[in-house]
């Protein structure tokens, strides 16, 4: 019962936030300089009639208000417009993308996970040895890396120089993906393990002073077991937020890696959107990427009332 | 840790190192097939309707799959395509006999209703069709015969023939009708007589191309094409040097010698028809000074910014007029003679600050100019001159832009004072750009008369340039004079092929228009 109450309100606040974020958007781009006729004409100069039919075409004369109404009307019927470059329907552009972009979120995130976390922790439980200190320089090293610089140095050394992997595109199929993606999420994957490992490390210095901690290590138990069972569920709550912080980065900002790797997502896609000023698209971009944001916010939520009893007793985040 | 880093450098080190170029040029051409071919450009196609993708990378595309009725031979004369024969009996007349049998990639035969019909439509104010600037003359399209289409203009116009060979995509008058505003895009991608069928379209991932077997001209040795997208400059390079990419056009020139340097690829150079230029507003101080104009013509280093700008790959102009558009229109000497005629603005800054001591603003002014940040060599330009203006009192800033702002303070032709830019047409016709830069309608907001120059000298130029083919020159030769735009560069184009493949013949600098692909050949 609670958690249904829990999940009205959020979905309340779900639906307030998309609305006041399209409505943002819509106006931020609106104020912004230049107009859809003259990218979509470049240094070619338009005639006043060629102008006016392309105003004409895509609403652009109608005042601001009323054009935000009108598009609003017909996204409440999932009609998301067509974009002004590409004369597509929105919705098709999107899903296209969303499908690279969710993989390459998705694996890159479950790298994050399966490096970050074994190496925080057994950094923050061996405080000050070696591997303490490997794991927060490399973190470190990890964290100032621009992605782009990382991206090239992956491509040249294992795409050009190894050839173990292909140079540009999304592929096709399972292993075609795996193997198209594998570059790009690590690249992704570097500055994600970086924060998480940290936070990690943090979290399981904590917790490693804390008297059960010691007492469980005075019983004699295995270390397994003081890392898997004690550290690591007493340290999860701060490791969860920072990975689900960094699961909606790598679903929303990868633009500079899709450039660079070529990759057909919607980072790429919201560049070239925003620099032609293609309102419907941006749009859509805007409440899908707000959408993911909300969602991995909730299951973060939701995490935190499944793993510490004392938030679900104090009455929810 | 150290040591993994060291080992990790080692390697990349190891993959930079692409060693000598390859000696003794391109491998020799060979008739065999080539079964499969990646082309890749910065961005994907954004419509394969010509309509509306009025960019190169969405222009090549369209021209590798799609014909039109006439295309551009070397030197830019217009050869038969889809139309066998045209004339123009009169200079507001075009008549086009039409090639009989072609057949669509359905299989159904091209009919003169849907000639007439792919150009028709171009110019429906309803479809808002990029590339109705080109037909602004055209007043009738009608059908004349069974082979025969008719177009009549409402006044001369000399860029007009070269749209049968640019804009004139023929596809069939009920697949458009039917796919209305989808034309062009994934579900109705196009239904062409050209040599390649469009078998997938992706805004986002590129376009997949299968020859056309029952082409009416010349197959290609193409059997299938890849238009992929690769936005980053120097992954496209790798992408290249890994063999995963066969080829590209139009290579970013900042970067021409690392190019040149990387092995197992060829590069190709070509003349281009733009234009980069200052233009300098005539009604306004400083720059209503013709003394000022030219303390600022001579205080440009052309020869010296070439090869860090553009590697080299162009030359310094003269005159706002292409050397390429003006050779073809009045043959190379002719053309050259006209140009060696003109007074010219060397770099001098002894003499660029007496010109300042004769102009009004003796002490110098201050001026800031905006720039595009996607176009490297306005930056370095502007800088340049800073430094060189600053020993005589001048203060130039130049002020980044991204390009939405940059295009919207340009078109919005407010205080426009000093700017630099590119310009460039698209037909071999050397007037196409003038009447733009110098005609009195062009003044103002969506203009690019950006200097606001105007005499009745000009105008009366500009009225007779259809029939006066001397009043080109006569124009070229007023700017020299009175300076409202100091030319500056004209750029080439540089494209690159992997070593497995050679363009044979070479490209030309007219692509527009071209089936390319057919130049492709596999080397021995």
């Amino acid at each position: 019962m609670y958690i249904l109450a829990f999940l009205g309100k959020r979905l309340f606040a779900a639906a307030v936030t998309l609305l006041v974020t399209s409505f943002v958007v819509f106006s931020l781009l609106a104020a912004s300089p230049g107009s859809p006729e003259q990218t979509l004409l470049g240094s070619r100069p338009p005639t006043p009639e060629l102008i006016a039919a392309i105003r004409a075409r895509y609403h652009l004369d109608d005042p601001f208000l009323s054009r935000f109404w009108q598009w609003l009307g017909d996204v409440v019927q999932m009609d998301f417009g067509r974009s002004v470059r590409s004369g597509q329907p929105v919705t098709d552009m999107l899903s296209e993308r969303l499908d690279v972009t969710l993989a390459l979120g998705v694996y890159a995130f479950l790298l994050v996970l399966v490096i970050a976390v074994p190496a925080g922790l057994s950094a923050g439980i061996r405080r000050g040895s070696v591997l303490d200190r490997g794991v927060t320089l490399t973190a470190l090293v990890g964290v100032s890396a621009p992605p782009f610089a990382v991206g090239l140095l992956l491509l040249t050394v294992f795409g050009v120089g190894l050839g173990w992997f292909p140079v540009f595109g999304a592929g096709e199929g399972f292993a075609g993906r795996v193997e198209h993606l594998t570059l790009p999420a690590v690249t992704m994957a570097v500055a994600g393990v970086a924060i998480v490992a940290r936070q990690t490390r943090a979290a399981a210095l904590d917790v490693a002073t804390k008297d059960f901690v010691t007492f469980a290590e005075a019983r004699g138990l295995p270390r397994s077991v003081v890392l898997g069972r004690y550290a690591l569920r007493n340290s999860a709550l701060p490791v969860i937020t920072s990975a689900g912080l960094v699961l909606a980065m790598s679903l929303t900002g990868a633009v500079l890696v899709e450039s660079t790797f070529a990759l057909p997502g919607l980072g790429s896609l919201l560049v070239e959107s925003v620099s032609t000023k293609d309102i419907p698209v941006v749009q859509g971009l805007a409440l899908l990427t707000a959408a993911l944001m909300i969602g991995v916010n909730l299951v973060v939520d939701l995490c935190y009332l499944g793993l510490d009893p004392r938030v679900r007793h104090s009455g929810g985040a | 840790m150290r040591l993994t880093l060291v080992a990790v450098v080692l390697l990349v080190l190891a993959g930079c190192g692409s060693g000598p170029a390859p000696a003794g040029g391109k491998r020799a051409a060979t008739e065999s097939e080539i079964s499969e071919l990646t082309w890749a450009m910065p961005g994907a196609p954004r419509s394969l309707d010509i309509a509306h993708a009025m960019d190169s990378r969405s222009n090549l595309a369209i021209y590798a799959a799609f014909d039109g009725l006439l295309e551009l031979d070397g030197s830019g004369e217009l050869k038969p395509k889809l139309a066998t024969e045209w004339n123009s009996p009169d200079p507001l007349t075009y008549v086009y006999t039409l090639r009989q049998g072609v057949k669509y990639w359905d299989g159904s035969t091209m009919t003169a209703e849907d000639v007439a019909y792919s150009l028709q439509r171009q110019i429906d104010p309803e479809q808002a069709s990029e590339t109705a600037t080109f037909m602004n003359a055209v007043k009738e399209i009608s059908v004349t015969g069974p082979a025969q289409v008719t177009v009549k203009l409402s006044v001369p116009d000399p860029a007009f023939k070269y749209v049968a060979a640019l804009n004139w995509i023929v596809q069939p008058k009920a697949y458009q009708e039917a796919a209305g505003k989808d034309l062009g895009g994934p579900d109705k991608p196009g239904m062409g007589a050209g040599p390649f069928k469009v078998e997938k379209f992706s805004p986002a991932d590129g376009v997949v191309f299968q020859r056309f077997e029952d082409y009416w001209g010349t197959k290609p040795k193409v059997a299938k094409l890849n238009y992929k997208p690769i936005p980053d400059p120097e992954a496209l390079r790798l992408a290249m040097i890994a063999g995963e990419v066969d080829g590209t056009f139009i290579v970013p020139l900042q970067d021409a010698r690392k190019w040149e340097r990387t092995s197992g690829v060829n590069m190709y150079t070509t003349d281009s028809i733009g234009i980069n230029y200052l233009s300098m507003d005539v009604n306004t101080a400083p720059f209503n000074d013709i003394h000022v104009r030219k303390a600022l013509a001579h205080s440009v280093d052309r020869k010296g910014l070439l090869e860090p700008l553009f590697g080299g790959r162009g030359r310094i102009s003269a005159s706002p007029v292409a050397t390429l558009q003006l050779s073809s229109y009045l043959g190379k000497e002719e053309a050259e003679k006209l140009t060696g005629s003109l007074p010219t603005y060397e770099f001098d800054m002894a003499k660029a600050k007496e010109e300042l001591a004769k102009s009004a603003h003796p002490g110098g002014f201050s001026v800031e100019v905006p720039y595009p940040t996607t176009q490297n060599w306005t930056r370095l330009t502007l800088e340049n001159m800073s430094r060189n203006l600053s020993t005589i009192g001048i203060t130039l800033t130049p002020k980044a832009m991204t390009d939405q702002q940059w295009v919207a303070q340009l078109y919005a032709a407010k205080d426009l004072k000093l700017q630099i830019m590119r310009a460039g047409g698209g037909t071999p016709y050397p007037g196409e750009m003038l009447p733009l830069m110098f005609g009195k309608k062009s003044i103002g907001p969506n203009g690019l008369n950006t200097a606001g120059f105007t005499t009745p000298e000009v105008e009366a130029k500009l009225a007779a340039i259809a029939e006066d083919k001397g009043a080109i020159g006569d124009i070229m030769r007023i700017n020299a004079e009175q300076l409202p735009y100091i030319p500056l560069f004209e750029e080439q184009l540089m494209h690159a092929v992997r070593s497995e493949a050679v363009f044979s013949p070479e490209p030309t600098p007219w692509l527009a228009g071209a089936n390319w692909v057919g130049w492709l050949k596999a080397t021995a």
